[in-house]
């Protein structure tokens, strides 16, 4: 915001997801990759892939991400999309989310103004974890209590 | 085959016993069908019936009559 300081954030909201690797790869085995079609953009479908294909973990974490943070605009009565919600790649290679479209303005409506992520995998299952933040400015007209 | 019967069979495919299976019963808790399996059921409806279903739509369907009339709804706009 142009001429206002962030002076403190507010955790809004948490979300948590657990996705079993083995089920998403047989799921995608029996199907074809349009399931993931149907979950991943474009640019998280070119993340998952590897010299050996797709590397499963990180689709799984991905799939963990986003529904960890459907669940936490869910907790404020908002849809967020699976393709609306983008997990994408920091610069440190952590993983940092992306909304679009209706999830961006659901946000707004949650009176989320940030989003942060933790993803973990082991061979079995893939968690992760959306923290919602909302910023307060001084000085900015969205200042809240 | 009416869309009941295409759902069951389709859950049979997925190894989910349909036994009991009612139009109250709720997909995750009771039939614990999780979000991966529901998007595998939303592509092979579509497959099976030529229809077209929004994913975000059906995996918020709460009960297995709410996916029955889902896929009904999905299947007079085809």
């Amino acid at each position: 915001m142009p001429g206002a300081e962030a002076v403190a954030d507010f955790a809004v909201g948490l979300g948590v997801d657990l996705v079993a690797i083995d089920r998403l790869r047989a799921a995608v085995q029996r199907r074809g990759e349009t399931i993931l079609d149907r979950l991943l953009t474009s640019n998280e479908l070119g993340l998952v892939r590897g010299a050996r294909g797709l590397i499963w973990s990180s689709v799984a974490g991905r799939f963990a991400a986003k529904e960890a943070t459907k669940k936490l605009f869910g907790c404020c009565g908002e849809l967020a999309r699976w393709t609306e919600v983008e997990i994408l790649t920091g610069r440190h290679g952590e993983p940092r989310i992306s909304l679009h479209g209706s999830t961006r303005e659901a946000a707004r409506r949650c009176g989320v103004t940030r989003l942060t992520v933790s993803i973990s995998h082991e061979k079995t299952h893939a968690i992760a974890v959306v923290l919602g933040w909302r910023e307060q400015y001084r000085g900015g007209m969205d200042e809240h209590p | 085959m009416n869309t009941r019967e295409t759902l069951i069979d389709v859950l049979r495919e997925l190894k989910i016993d349909p036994a009991g299976i009612e139009a109250e019963s709720k997909l995750r808790e009771d039939l614990e069908i999780d979000s991966t399996e529901l998007v595998e059921i939303a592509v092979a409806i579509e497959k099976r019936l030529a229809v077209s279903l929004d994913t975000d739509e059906f995996l918020a369907l709460k009960t297995f009559g709410n996916m029955i009339d889902y896929v009904d709804r999905a299947a007079v706009r085809a």
